[in-house]
């Protein structure tokens, strides 16, 4: 891909930079990384209906933030204090929540938010970042209150979330985004279609249904169906206004074409590629509008796929493909005014965890690889921006990748400090999909005719496209929080306290007794011990979430989004209420390693060696294993480990997985979504560790626990390979028949499994060292996980950023699967950052 | 059974492709510079990484010959005492203790060394390396057992072994990594304690072996004072040139630049060693040896490995 005379890639200090941008690129790229000094921005602009009790903010959707709790309060008032009045019409009171909030929706987005157009963008759709009125009644606003907050104000949903994570749980909450609706749909047939399909769908109602909920549903889609056409025509006329006093004739002509594109899209099927990205921006961004919260995983799935028709058209047509490439660095510009939501707090933006992932590259039918040009135009365009936060790529990989695609993402690895993408493997993320279909009996709609056209969401949930809503990150438990109660014999091991006031909890008292552990007298004992907690912190959480989830059913209706989720129109239901043909809700689990750790080490220790007994064990976690240094040493360093491919520890780690796994699938929530596995830990490994006491397996409190399914920090001492073998015999491995859930693969986890691992420099110093890189990732499509995250760092590197860190603005790294800069992480994760980077250190 | 010393998985450095180093312990020559201080003697021994002690004192406790004492932050083991039962190393809490030359069998080891095959490709497989590979008579079973799995395989020989054995190493043989450090034959003794001319029959063998389909690969460690010379070079580069089509048996010539990272590996094993605070040899340096070889016209692709004083230590 490199080509003769393009500009330095990286900087002086070896960072990656952007290059090969026009100035009408550069310029926009600039003004964006002005942040808060920008004339501009998409900050949250809120509306209310004006009754004095009105509630704007709905917190639910950061239950699954801890580090924002403090601020729940804060926001919720200085939105109401902030927001503009938006009279209601007459009736308006009458109708259904989901009516109102359509027609509220469209009356702030289309009368009262300014269309506008930053100079030379190609793109119309400037701001989008809305936080609006819920539009309830007192009546229902008192309902939602009570549950929320309880009669007192301090019980209720919200106190028994923070308990939850408070007491080393996790945390869980009805949350925004994680899927990937149908934009292809869109972009083929237009929103007449959709308003056309839900007027058939009205028409098929009996008379009763019409007055019921399915009628008010459509209703509130049909109006919703109605803004992006409705905003497109505004947009034209603000171009036209434009163009009309634009001197440049050239710029012009862009911006009469703009205008005309806006004329046919979105309400019509696109067909340039200029019309089918302008028709795909603004319905996405309008999701964004929607669910008031930007970009949380609101995924555009296959993009290579669906826009290259339109890019064979234009090209063919006798678009210049830089051309081409200049709408798309547009887009990617847009995609990151998602962080003004909350500009003020700092440049990115409270949190760089957005997640508007599109998918490149991936399996066919029958196996075909699905590689196209517009594939590699698509990382072409990700290479001259990177570093960028949006949108994220996730390149899909498998058997069948030809060594070309390998090629570019491994020279794209070796000029970025991490790869600038996340990479899913394919065989092993089907696998886990169609291990989902079979036990959700979902078979109709995800089988080995339409599997390979999944995709992931956020980071990287796997997900099917247009159809799915599998609510990817609003469980996450830790799983070790079992081993702790099996150490307590159904209590805390230590006095947990309110993390706001400091207030210490009552004993846990709900959950089972599984006996004094120091009357165990072997492992196996103890593991039935386990299995119970686990199956008790499984039901633990799937309770609580279903408390949020039905208040959000209730009272936050998402209209424009359902238009986009197929099987919404059909059952006239809204995606919040489980309209998606697809429903599921994820738990993600978090310390996995740091749970089979301390199993083994509870083995090792108490059981094997006799090194100690449990009640000395015990006594050592409750003294965070001050005095017992020794014991401490053996757990750490001598204890076997998962991640070193070691058959015994892995086995072990198979039967855990399988246990929590199993174990999710027993429940479905109380709007029909059923339960599923996945591991992905965002950042919740680091809060949780300052939580949860010591364990088993030498970690004090204030370590971090592992990560999503990553080893346990530094006990990879066997290297990369170890570590991916490892990660895929946790998930079932190969099927000893050669039969798995797909081919020979198995799949515990149809989320897919967040993976890390930092390799070395030296790996990409030339062109034959750079080969052994593309034989690792070919390895790891047989023997790894679902998906892999590379970063190449070197510590002295990290730690010149440390101290310099205005030197390395631009250093981005990849945590988890989300993007952040270096430098605007926390100090201690950093630190961890480091600490992975120089290897076998604990 | 075989002593093993280590198993190094992902290796991109000892051989064409990624690869699955093992190494064995004992080494028929004891070179004064040697790298892996702790791959040449056979017997199984422990060494003691200071870092890593906690200093608790239980391999002085367990050592069933009385031969480890702690005095201070010090560990002193008598070595002479030594059998090598590695019962210290099962007494250390930390890992301050490491055993090197613990025993494996042939299957076990074999079996170890595939769990990496899905990352090998086209290219890649198992290395053996030492101390010398082939010293242990076992490595050719254990070759040929890797051999018949599929994978491809490369040895890393100094050459210094019975022409027989070598003969019988090389059908289960994909890649051999050739060692020649010194042309002067006392030189050699001098350093490496052993004079040259079996290394050098060998390598005719090695070859002839060529002819059949083998990739030979030589390399010279690139030694301050020691192997460094211009002339060393240039005499190395006429006992190749003098192999028969030797651009055509020759693959590739490595000239492998000294490193120091071994420092620690001597304190760990009480050893002196005298190339201790020896710099890093410069870039420059390297590309003058790598230039006196290119004109020796033995082998068309000369290499430059490892750290040399201009780059940073990665």
């Amino acid at each position: 891909m490199a080509t003769v005379n393009t500009p330095a890639k990286t900087d002086s200090k070896g960072v990656k930079t952007p290059y090969g941008l026009s100035p009408r690129i550069q310029w926009l790229r600039d003004y964006y990384y002005k942040g808060t000094s920008r004339k501009w921005n998409n900050e949250w602009t809120a509306f209310t209906t004006g009754e004095k009790w009105d509630e704007i903010f709905d917190e639910q959707t950061f239950y699954i933030v801890p580090e924002v709790y403090c601020f729940l309060d804060p926001f919720s008032k200085s939105f109401k204090q902030a927001a503009y009045t938006i009279p209601v019409p007459e009736g308006f009171w009458k109708k259904s929540i989901a009516e109102r909030r359509a027609w509220f929706e469209k009356k702030a987005m289309v009368d009262y938010i300014p269309q506008e157009l930053l100079p030379g963008d190609l793109l119309a759709g400037g701001r989008f970042n809305l936080m609006t009125s819920l539009c309830l009644t007192k009546e229902e606003t008192k309902i939602r209150a009570e549950r929320l907050w309880g009669k007192d104000g301090k019980s209720g949903i919200r106190g028994d979330v923070f308990e939850f994570k408070d007491k080393g749980f996790g945390n869980c909450g009805a949350t925004s985004g994680h899927l990937i609706s149908n934009y292809p749909k869109i972009l083929q047939h237009g929103w007449n279609s959709v308003i056309f399909n839900i007027d058939e769908a009205i028409d098929n109602l009996s008379e009763i249904e019409l007055r019921g909920e399915r009628g008010a549903e459509l209703r509130a889609m049909k109006e919703a169906a109605t803004l992006p056409i409705e905003l497109a025509a505004k947009y034209a006329d603000v171009i036209r206004q434009h163009a009309a006093r634009e001197a440049d004739e050239k710029r012009k002509s862009e911006l009469i074409q703009m205008a005309e594109n806006l004329d046919v899209v979105p309400a019509e099927p696109a067909v340039t590629f200029w019309q089918a990205m302008q028709s795909l921006w603004l319905t996405h961004m309008l999701i964004l509008s929607d669910e008031n919260y930007p970009g949380a995983g609101v995924s555009f799935g296959r993009l290579d796929q669906y826009l290259y028709p339109y890019w064979q058209y234009s090209i063919e047509a006798g678009m210049d493909p830089e051309f081409g490439k200049e709408i798309l660095k547009c887009f990617w510009m847009h995609c990151n005014y998602a962080y003004d939501a909350m500009i003020q707090t700092g440049d990115q933006g409270i949190t760089a965890g957005y997640g508007q992932l599109f998918n490149l590259s991936g399996m066919g039918p029958d196996g075909r690889d699905m590689t196209n040009d517009f594939t590699y135009i698509l990382l072409e365009v990700l290479d001259e921006m990177g570093p960028i936060l949006e949108p994220k790529p996730n390149v899909r990989l498998h058997s069948g990748t030809p060594e070309k695609l390998l090629d570019v993402i491994v020279e794209m690895i070796a000029v970025s400090q991490g790869a600038p993408f996340l990479l899913n493997f394919d065989e092993r993320s089907m696998a886990g999909l169609l291990r989902q279909a079979k036990l959700a009996g979902v078979e109709d709609k995800i089988n080995e005719s339409n599997v390979f056209d999944y995709a992931s969401v956020g980071c990287l949930e796997n997900t099917m496209c247009g159809n799915d809503r599998s609510s990817t990150v609003d469980c996450n438990l830790n799983l070790l929080k079992a081993v702790e109660l099996v150490l307590g014999g159904g209590k805390d091991l230590i006095t947990y306290a309110d993390a706001l006031w400091g207030k210490p909890y009552p004993q846990e008292k709900d959950a089972p007794e599984t006996g004094d552990p120091r009357t165990f007298t072997d492992f196996e004992q103890f593991y039935r011990a386990f299995e119970i907690q686990i199956q008790y912190c499984v039901k633990k959480i799937t309770e609580l979430y279903d408390r949020s989830s039905v208040t959000r059913a209730k009272f936050c209706p998402v209209p424009y989004l359902s238009t986009l989720i197929e099987g919404c129109i059909d059952k006239g239901k809204d995606v919040t209420q489980g309209g998606a043909e697809l429903n599921f809700i994820t738990i993600e689990g978090v310390t996995f390693a740091t749970t089979v750790d301390s199993l083994l080490a509870v083995k090792y220790l108490v059981f094997d060696e006799k090194l100690c007994d449990m009640n000395t064990l015990i006594e050592a976690l409750k003294a965070n294993w001050k005095g017992y240094e020794k014991l401490q040493a053996f757990a750490k360093n001598r204890a076997p480990k998962y991640g070193r491919d070691e058959d015994q520890a892995d086995a072990l780690a198979d039967r855990i997985m399988k246990l929590w796994a199993d174990e999710t699938w027993q429940y479905t929530s109380a709007i029909g979504a059923k339960f599923r596995p996945g591991m992905l830990s965002w950042n919740y490994w680091i809060g949780s560790g300052y939580i949860m006491p010591a364990s088993p397996d030498g970690r004090e409190k204030g370590q971090f626990l592992s990560n999503a399914i990553c080893p346990v920090n530094g006990t990879d001492t066997d290297g990369p390979t170890a570590n991916a073998n490892s990660v895929g015999k946790s998930l079932g491995g190969h099927a000893a028949d050669g039969d798995g859930d797909y081919g020979i693969w198995n799949n515990y986890l149809p989320n897919g499994a967040s993976h890390t691992i930092t390799l070395s420099p030296a790996l990409m110093r030339d062109d034959e060292h750079k080969e052994k890189l593309k034989s690792f990732l070919r390895g790891y499509i047989q023997n790894g996980g679902t998906a892999l995250q590379i970063n190449i760092l070197d510590a002295d590197m990290l730690r010149d950023a440390q101290n310099h860190p205005e030197d390395y603005r631009n250093l981005l790294v990849r945590v988890t699967g989300y993007n952040a800069y270096f430098t605007s992480v926390g100090r201690e994760l950093q630190d961890e950052i480091i600490a992975r980077e120089s290897h076998n250190k604990f | 059974m075989i002593r093993l010393l280590d198993i190094q998985r992902m290796s991109s450095e000892d051989g064409p492709g990624l690869r699955t180093t093992a190494f064995l312990k004992g080494c028929s020559l004891a070179c004064t510079w040697c790298h892996n201080p702790e791959s040449i003697s056979m017997k199984g021994e422990v060494l003691w990484h200071r870092a890593r002690c906690m200093g608790c004192s239980g391999c002085a406790e367990d050592c069933p010959q009385g031969g480890i004492s702690l005095n201070e932050d010090r560990l002193t083991i008598d070595r002479s005492r030594c059998l090598g039962c590695f019962t210290c190393m099962r007494s250390c809490p930390t890992g301050a203790i490491e055993a090197k030359g613990e025993e494996i069998s042939e299957e076990q080891l074999c079996a170890e060394l595939l769990k990496d095959r899905a990352y090998f490709g086209a290219d890649g497989g198992v290395t053996l390396s030492g101390g010398e590979a082939l010293l242990q008579k076992e490595s050719i079973c254990l070759l040929r057992m890797l051999k018949e799995s599929g994978v491809n395989t490369a040895v890393d020989t100094c050459g210094q072994i019975g022409t027989d054995t070598l003969r019988e190493a090389l059908p289960y043989t994909d890649v051999l990594l050739y060692d020649v450090k010194i042309a002067d034959s006392g030189r050699h003794k001098q350093f490496t304690g052993a004079s040259n001319e079996l290394i050098l029959k060998n390598l005719s063998v090695a070859a002839d072996w060529t002819a059949k389909g083998g990739r030979l690969w030589i390399r010279t460690p690139i030694i301050p004072g020691a192997t460094d010379s211009d002339e060393n070079i240039r005499d190395i580069g006429e006992i190749l040139a003098a192999l028969p089509k030797s651009t055509e048996t020759i693959e590739r010539w490595e000239l492998c630049a000294f490193n120091n990272l071994c420092e620690s590996k001597y304190d760990s094993l009480e050893k002196t060693w005298i190339f201790r605070n020896v710099p890093l040899i410069a870039k420059e340096r390297m590309n003058t040896l790598a230039g006196i070889a290119c004109a020796s016209g033995a082998c068309g692709d000369i290499r430059i490995t490892g750290a040399t004083a201009s780059e940073r230590e990665v």
